[in-house]
């Protein structure tokens, strides 16, 4: 059992990931946070243990994606969890500054179902990075075309 | 002054002739009683010699007399003899006489007379001796007359001896008169000549002084006259300087430094502070009350920072003139270089902003300032309502640019969300769908799909706006097999051939020189002829700016040239400004599906690369790009 952490405002996304991430057939356990600060609570609450990854929209209310990673990177007990940056953007900047703030990959949110459940599959399969390994940037964003 | 001059030479040119005159007058009338002085001393001694002759002629008579009366007593023949030469001594004086007397008739008659009488006496005397006996004397009586006699002889050659040395001096004294005489006037003349000589030499030193006086007072009166000339152009100028003082547009005072009394002030001085002319001279600006105590102590505060001044102020308040005008013209140096702004006070109580200069200056042996005064209120006012609107505009500005790229990025997210769902009905549901369902689901996945890049693009749009670039050297080539890469489901699609050069490196943003690379391929491919396959070729080369269209680049600087041509429909040439513009659409979009913001995007680029882009083409020729980027990036 995968434990997976997803933080995104908005409610659709969710359900979709949910519904995604049920039809997978990878066992996991599915934590979902309205928002940065919803977050970071529950991530203190809950870990140790520490979840296998967590997608992090960026644009959110209260605390944004950025935030977030910052704050997690700067935590002993979080900084070696996988962050799944999981945006609408494709913006350069955004994947550069994500990059630079500790992101372990940069998933740009796909327009079709099938796609979806790729993107998370991928991201399940992977292996835990070993302790402070950092992804080349050149894989840091997935492309799932 | 001229004629002053020139009187007072002719005066002295008439004394000098009348002296002239009056000098030879006095020569020749002297010489000329020298002259007759000389006559008449010749004629006195010439009746002196006459008497002198005479006298001798009665002497030798009477000695004549006296030899022959002795001769009668002694009977010695010698007595006669002498007797003779006695008459032959009168004879020889009657001739000198005579000639003596040859100009005088009366005088030449008695000596005529004097001559038969003195033949007669001798006659008388010889027939005396000739009938003569001797008669008898004592021996000692003949004796002593013979003694007496000698005695007497002996005597008269004393006398005759003395007279003789006389009359040796006479003649010598003659002498020397006559060689006086001659000499004397000539010397007098040639004294008179010297006096002359002198006088005229003098004459014409004095004429020569004269002369030079003259010039030199002439050139003292021409230039006398220039200063005159210069003076009055000087008042004049000073008038005009004047004028243009007072109509001066800027209020000015000019003011004594050693009382800070304004000595005058400018029309629109006395308007802008309110004050009339009599209230404003002979005061300082400190009686008048124009600058506030507030704004006095800020000021002052200032000055004195700027000064970097230790004495205390009261004491600078009291410095003579000449230190108070070095301390402002520091003051000038350091802080009114560019005017320095002051709130001014008018008499009626309103304020006002202007800008101060000032200029000290010497006038004789006093120190001044002029000041101008320029009020800048309404400059003040419109700048600070211009920056308002500047910051409005601004905030507008980065509002739209964050609407735009939030709308544009929030946007994406339901349309995503209608694409994802879309296709879970077509997965699930498909077979429950119409052949109808089938084609509006199509159609409506089309709308999606073109919304989807309307609003990438427009994203796109506002990054290269909004987004700082980073230049960075590139090779162009890499770039360009990335957006083969991207674009190869439809160059595969299209049979196209990407024709690219050897492009080398380049300083580029390579974020959105591929971003531009993609949307010129890109629309090459998107508008080829649907009857032949695209042709796309890509080559490049170093150009200088003169080869540059519309680059106001300076000289000599090098520019890398990229050329993207194909053989699409192309476009009408009086299209080829506006297909940069944003969603400027050549074709419908039934026919071709694009934004209308692909070139815009371009456009951002090349002016994000300080680069200039040209489009070529002819409707069903193709279509050419040329893009012209600088070598070196300033930053």
């Amino acid at each position: 059992m995968k434990n997976i952490f997803l933080a995104d405002d908005d409610v659709i996304d969710r359900e979709l990931f949910e519904d995604a991430l049920q039809q997978l057939t990878i066992p996991t356990h599915l934590t979902q946070s309205e928002d940065g600060v919803e977050l970071m609570t529950t991530l203190d609450k809950t870990v140790p243990p520490p979840p296998h990854a967590i997608f992090l929209d960026l644009n959110m209310p209260r605390k944004n994606g950025y935030e977030c990673l910052a704050e997690i990177r700067n935590t002993h007990k979080l900084k070696d969890i996988m962050v799944v940056i999981f945006s609408t953007t494709d913006c350069q900047s955004a994947i550069e500054k994500s990059y630079l703030l500790g992101a372990n990959y940069f998933i740009c949110k796909p327009r079709s179902f099938q796609l979806l459940k790729k993107a998370i599959e991928t991201v399940l399969l992977m292996d835990q990075p070993s302790i402070g390994e950092k992804t080349s940037i050149d894989n840091f964003f997935l492309s799932l075309n | 002054m001229r004629d002053r001059i020139r009187g007072s030479i002719l005066q002295i040119r008439v004394v000098y002739f009348f002296t002239t005159i009056f000098l030879v007058a006095i020569s020749f009338y002297a010489y000329f009683q020298l002259v007759h002085l000389i006559d008449s001393s010749h004629m006195v001694s010439h009746t002196s010699k006459v008497s002198d002759s005479l006298q001798r002629i009665a002497k030798s008579l009477i000695d004549a007399g006296s030899n022959h009366k002795t001769y009668l007593l002694v009977g010695d023949s010698a007595l006669l003899s002498k007797r003779d030469q006695d008459f032959q001594t009168i004879v020889e004086e009657l001739d000198v006489v005579d000639s003596l007397t040859q100009d005088n008739k009366l005088q030449n008659k008695n000596v005529k007379y004097l001559r038969k009488l003195v033949n007669k006496k001798f006659l008388n005397f010889r027939s005396m001796s000739e009938t003569y006996q001797s008669v008898q004397i004592s021996p000692a009586f003949k004796s002593s007359l013979t003694t007496g006699f000698h005695q007497t002889e002996n005597l008269i050659q004393e006398i005759n001896k003395m007279s003789a040395i006389e009359y040796q001096l006479l003649e010598q004294r003659t002498k020397h008169f006559d060689r006086l005489a001659y000499t004397t006037p000539l010397l007098n003349v040639l004294l008179s000549l010297g006096a002359l000589l002198i006088l005229f030499i003098s004459y014409f030193r004095l004429d020569k002084a004269l002369d030079v006086s003259n010039q030199l007072k002439l050139k003292l009166e021409e230039s006398n006259l220039e200063l005159q000339n210069k003076n009055e152009n000087l008042i004049k100028g000073g008038e005009r300087y004047l004028k243009i003082f007072d109509n001066n547009p800027i209020a000015m005072s000019f003011a004594e430094i050693e009382t800070n009394q304004v000595i005058y002030a400018n029309s629109l001085f006395y308007q802008s502070f309110g004050f009339t002319k009599e209230e404003v001279i002979g005061r300082s600006t400190e009686e008048l009350g124009i600058i506030s105590t507030e704004e006095n102590e800020r000021l002052i505060s200032i000055i004195m920072n700027s000064l970097q001044e230790e004495r205390p102020l009261e004491e600078l308040k009291v410095l003579p003139a000449e230190e108070r005008a070095t301390l402002l013209l520091k003051l000038k140096e350091k802080m009114f270089e560019n005017g320095f702004e002051i709130l001014y006070t008018k008499k009626n109580g309103d304020t006002f902003i202007a800008t101060v200069n000032f200029e000290v200056f010497d006038i004789g042996n006093k120190k001044f300032t002029l000041a101008s005064y320029q009020d800048i209120s309404e400059i003040k006012k419109v700048t600070k309502q211009l920056e308002e609107k500047n910051i409005t505009l601004e905030k507008i500005n980065k509002e739209l640019e964050s609407i735009n790229y939030i709308s544009s990025h929030d946007l994406q997210e339901p349309l995503r969300q209608i694409q994802i769902f879309t296709t879970r009905i077509r997965e699930m549901e498909d077979k429950n769908l119409s052949p109808e369902g089938h084609i509006y689901f199509e159609k409506m996945n089309n709308a999606a799909k073109r919304m989807q890049n309307l609003i990438a693009d427009l994203l796109t749009y506002s990054r290269t706006k909004t987004e700082i670039p980073k230049f960075k050297s590139t090779n162009i080539n890499q770039i360009i097999d990335q957006v083969i890469e991207e674009l190869a489901e439809i160059i595969l699609q299209k049979n196209a051939i990407i024709d690219v050069a050897e492009l080398g490196d380049a300083l580029v943003i390579p974020f959105q020189f591929r971003q531009m690379m993609y949307n010129l391929i890109g629309n090459s491919l998107k508008f080829s002829k649907p009857d032949e396959n695209p042709y796309i070729k890509i080559t490049s080369e170093i150009v200088d700016s003169s080869q540059v269209a519309g680059a106001k680049h300076k000289k000599g600087m090098q520019f890398h040239h990229f050329t993207i041509s194909d053989n699409g429909i192309g476009f009408e040439p009086q299209y080829k400004e506006r297909i940069f513009e944003v969603f400027q659409r050549l074709h419908s979009k039934h026919k071709v599906a694009g934004t209308g913001i692909g070139l815009a995007i371009v456009k951002n680029i090349i002016e994000n690369h300080n680069g200039y882009i040209t489009a070529t083409g002819e409707l069903n020729k193709g279509a050419t790009f040329d893009i012209y980027l600088p070598i070196n990036q300033t930053p």
